[in-house]
């Protein structure tokens, strides 16, 4: 009498193969029917990780219909994109005078004095927001400026008391690129790309640029927090970033890797769902700053990246 | 009740966030792939299916309308529409459709839903049994070689997860 084990596996060769079952005394077959019924069930069991792998394809479904969702109900304020640069400096006065003298920026929106510092500048089809804060406080950055004649802007920024970081200069990647830094720090890459060179999609007048200790990090947090979509990425022969660029809905971040990071860049982002946004960063690596609340501008919160650069996600109120 | 009131409260997350959808995956994956499983017998049609019906549930979270009628209802009638559209376009080359009196009871489907979750709880060493011979399609000779036992060991195997798994669903239905 074979073992009950030689049995089963026997009847269950045969629904393998599609034979008829195996017959069995009566009470063999007692114990195995239902056992396969079980094995025939076994047969249509999906493969291991179908389940996962499905999970992750309707994640970034889902991530994308968020993006999507933004551009189709116009979730973005009026003449910004979706990433605006914010700037925090002692002397924001300084700055905007700066900004308006070498770039020929233009305040578009200033609140209310009793409202705290806030004043809006448009450069080119870009957005910036300036907030003063006490010594200490700064947020500042390095921004990638395209202008139509930077040789005069450069001169312009250091008649406004800009230090010159590099003259510009005919540069391998298709632009003329010169550098100046304002009095703050905020570190202003300018540049006027050769009339050969296309402009990458998203690329605005003004592109903040980053420079985190790991690039890669920061591209990884940006794609899972922010559904960011890796552009370009530039490494040296020791594997380290020296230009990136990833998008985030309709704007452009760009960065390159500086392994003593001391900037902390701001950005405010306009999102459709400011509470869904705000979740998916804290899971994604972020810690609250503000948790999200209605404010007179439209629901808001703020979280701090890895890298402590600061981002306000900001959805408008129903119109 | 409770559930029905649980079902609205994901959905409602999903159709404000869809990466809230996930919460409506996890609870009806097996469910809908039984169906699609007991319907096509194929394991990758079933899988095809299973994804489409999912991808447009995802699609359509924001125009679903809550009618007290279970999601799940919802899910397996996209699934029903998707199988019928398998057919039509593969024809009788895919093999014969069942008929709607061979079609699965419902009963039947919830049964093999919770068969399949269960064989991901079984122990690791029965769990890989039962994927190398039923998916994989292994002849026990080569599973006791890609495990290192003999074969006797890996029938018995074989035999203890098809026993726990009975068990299991006697004792979820007892």
């Amino acid at each position: 009498m074979p073992e009950r084990f030689e049995i089963l596996d026997q009847a269950i060769d045969a629904l393998l193969a599609g034979a008829p079952p195996v017959g069995f005394n009566a009470q063999s077959d007692a114990e195995l029917t239902p056992l396969l019924q079980i094995a025939s069930a076994l047969t249509r069991m999906p493969e291991e990780h179908f389940q996962s792998r499905l999970r992750d394809d309707l994640e970034r479904r889902a991530s994308m219909s968020n993006i999507g969702t933004a551009a189709a109900t116009k979730s973005i304020r009026e003449g910004f994109h979706t990433v605006t640069p914010f700037i925090a400096v002692s002397e924001p006065e300084k700055l905007i005078a700066l900004l308006k003298h070498a770039f020929n920026a233009e305040e578009t929106g200033r609140s209310p004095k009793d409202h705290g510092f806030h004043v809006e500048v448009r450069v080119g089809d870009s957005m910036l927001m300036i907030h003063d804060c006490a010594p200490g406080g700064e947020k500042i950055g390095a921004f990638h400026v395209y202008l139509p004649d930077i040789d005069a802007a450069y001169t312009r920024a250091l008649e406004a008391g800009a230090t010159g970081m590099g003259a510009p200069e005919d540069r391998p990647y298709g632009e003329r690129q010169g550098a100046v830094k304002d009095l703050a720090g905020n570190l202003w890459y300018i540049a006027t790309r050769f009339p050969s060179t296309e402009a990458p999609e998203g690329a605005g007048s003004v592109m903040p640029y980053v420079h985190p200790a790991k690039a890669r990090i920061f591209i990884d947090f940006v794609t899972r927090a922010f559904d960011g979509k890796e552009m370009a990425v530039y490494e040296d022969t020791q594997g380290r970033v020296m230009h990136a660029a990833v998008r985030i809905g309709d704007s452009v971040i760009e960065m390159g890797e500086a392994p003593n990071q001391t900037q902390s860049n701001g950005f405010f982002l306009y999102v459709d769902d400011c509470d869904a946004w705000y979740r998916r960063a804290l899971a994604a690596g972020a810690t609250s700053l503000i948790e999200p609340g209605d404010q007179p501008y439209g629901r808001a919160a703020a979280i701090r990246d890895p890298f402590g650069y600061q981002w306000g996600l900001c959805s408008l109120p129903a119109r | 009740m409770r559930a029905i009131q649980d079902d609205r409260a994901l959905v409602e997350a999903a159709q404000r966030d869809p990466a809230r959808f996930a919460d409506l995956y996890e609870q009806n994956f097996y469910r809908v792939y039984a169906y699609t499983a007991r319907r096509v017998q194929d394991r990758h049609d079933a899988e095809d299916l299973t994804a489409e019906v999912f991808r447009e549930a995802l699609a359509g979270i924001g125009k679903f309308e809550w009618r007290g009628v279970p999601f799940a209802a919802w899910l397996l009638r996209i699934a029903a529409r998707a199988v019928a559209d398998h057919w039509t376009r593969n024809g009788r080359e895919a093999g014969a459709p069942l008929s709607d009196s061979e079609e699965a009871a419902p009963e039947e489907i919830e049964r093999n839903a919770m068969l399949l979750q269960l064989v991901n709880r079984l122990p690791e060493a029965q769990f890989r049994v039962i994927h190398m011979r039923f998916v994989e399609q292994k002849s026990i000779r080569e599973i006791a070689q890609a495990m290192q036992r003999s074969e006797g060991a890996v029938k018995q195997l074989q035999l203890r997860a098809i026993e726990n798994l009975r068990a299991q669903m006697e004792s979820a239905h007892a």
